[in-house]
């Protein structure tokens, strides 16, 4: 009986190791907030354009999974200087909702890509 | 025993909804990978040039090079397909065709924009020179300016004091740039925009007798020149007439026998839009007729041939027995009779 509950124990730890953070990821939700704030204009989801492309900004923080969230959260809610891909810096656009639940969706859906 | 099955259940449980999570995370990643795809088809713009997708990793910028319309990049280095698929879908109209020296670009109709250009603040820039949607500040003369740049004369040449430029009406209200198909050009499409602001027209067109406007027989523009006219109602033609002996023609005479309300105007007795009474008649007969003809039936009183009204003059007496008929019951040719004996407009 002890094994099998201890052999439960570490299948469900190694699963919830396993799982990602963005399993619950609402696509359609993201990609229409994203849309509605002009995400699109300087960036796509696998197209370099003024800004770095969503799947490039995954790649980067892959298995970084907190700083990355810390770092696009900063991006979109403070509006801090940014270097653009041509070299040249300007504010990033600071997203109108202060929906908290919104943005970590936003975020997240930008992380698993 | 009963305790080890439950444990294995649960852990058997727990393994499975472990996994399907993982499935449903392959499944975001995989809808992201499609979001460029579905972009592009849900503006059916598969066809448009556009920059392939790098290499993640080995992603080199754009340059901004153009997209659709010579001198595009300085707009589609942002309005790309990732950003607004339906503005590239220009390329599939009369406007994208880059082998006419006369296709304009972005700018030729949306101004320099500089102002829009060059912003870099953390707010929305400010908006292009000209814009044409719905609630557009750019005034209604300066966006018609960029289109009556080039679509100036022919159909147009009376845009100019018409009553469509009086009411404010701005091109862009009836018609869509971008689209592959406007729907005011096609010809049954095109009713649903005209009736937008013309919902009279639009309520005569469900009456009983109409032209086959519902059918897409007959579409606005097919009486109606919408750019201006000489005529009355922004009609093709200088007169009502006219405009109707473009499809009625064998009404248009000249007759032996002519009926005067005819040569002078149709809608004395039509209305054009729709009417219970058809065949898109105004009144019914005999009411109608007795408006002009003040009834030699029911007074016996004899009338000459092509004569409104008691008149000097007989030839016979006409048959009291027909009072409250239709009278186009005997008086078949109503709008003319090349019969000798047909005065009566009876054959």
């Amino acid at each position: 009986m002890k094994k099998i509950i201890s052999s439960s124990l570490a299948l469900t730890l190694v699963a919830a190791l396993i799982t990602p953070a963005y399993a619950g990821v609402d696509v359609d939700a993201a990609k229409s907030l994203a849309k509605k704030n002009d995400c699109f204009k300087c960036h796509a989801v696998d197209k370099t354009k003024k800004g770095p492309s969503y799947k490039k900004v995954a790649l980067k923080y892959k298995g970084k999974t907190a700083e990355g969230e810390a770092a696009i959260t900063k991006n979109i809610t403070t509006g801090p200087k940014v270097k653009l891909e041509d070299g040249t810096e300007e504010n990033h656009k600071i997203i109108e909702t202060k929906d908290q639940a919104q943005i970590k969706n936003l975020v997240d859906w930008i992380l698993s890509l | 025993m009963n305790s080890k099955i439950k444990a294995v259940t649960l852990s058997a449980l727990v393994a499975v909804c472990m996994i399907a999570g993982n499935v449903l995370a392959a499944e975001g990643r995989d809808m992201g990978k499609a979001i460029a795809k579905m972009y592009l088809s849900e503006a059916g713009a598969t066809e448009i040039q556009v920059q392939p997708a790098g290499e993640v990793g080995a992603e080199a910028p754009s340059g901004n090079k153009d997209i659709v319309l010579k001198g595009d990049a300085k707009c589609t280095a942002c309005h790309d397909e990732a950003d607004s698929p339906k503005v590239l879908s220009i390329g599939k109209t009369s406007h994208g065709v880059k082998g006419d020296a006369r296709t304009p670009t972005c700018t030729s109709c949306h101004g320099e924009s500089d102002a829009h250009i060059a912003y870099k603040g953390s707010a929305k820039p400010p908006k292009p020179d000209r814009v044409f949607g719905k609630n557009t500040a750019t005034p209604v003369a300066e966006r018609n300016r960029a289109c009556l740049t080039c679509h100036k004369g022919t159909a147009r040449t009376h845009w100019e004091g018409s009553q469509h430029q009086n009411a404010q009406v701005a091109c862009s209200d009836c018609h869509t740039t971008h689209a592959p198909a406007d729907k005011v050009l096609n010809k049954k499409t095109q009713r649903e925009v005209c009736f937008a602001c013309h919902k009279e027209q639009r309520a005569d067109e469900h009456k009983i007798s109409t032209h086959p406007i519902d059918a897409g027989k007959v579409a606005c523009s097919d009486c109606h020149n919408p750019h201006g006219s000489t005529g009355p109602k922004l009609l093709k033609k200088n007169t009502v007439n006219e405009t109707c002996f473009l499809c009625h023609a064998e009404k248009r005479g000249p007759f032996l026998w002519a009926h005067q309300p005819v040569v002078e105007e149709c809608t004395i007795c039509h209305t054009p839009h729709g009417s219970n009474i058809t065949p898109l008649l105004k009144t019914r007969p005999p009411f109608m007729c007795q408006e002009c003809h003040d009834g030699s039936h029911s007074s016996g009183t004899p009338v000459g041939p092509n004569a409104a009204g008691i008149q000097a003059g007989l030839t016979v007496a006409p048959n009291r027995n027909n009072v409250g008929g239709s009278c186009m019951n005997c008086h078949r040719q109503i709008h003319g009779s090349n019969s000798p004996a047909g005065g009566f407009l009876q054959r």
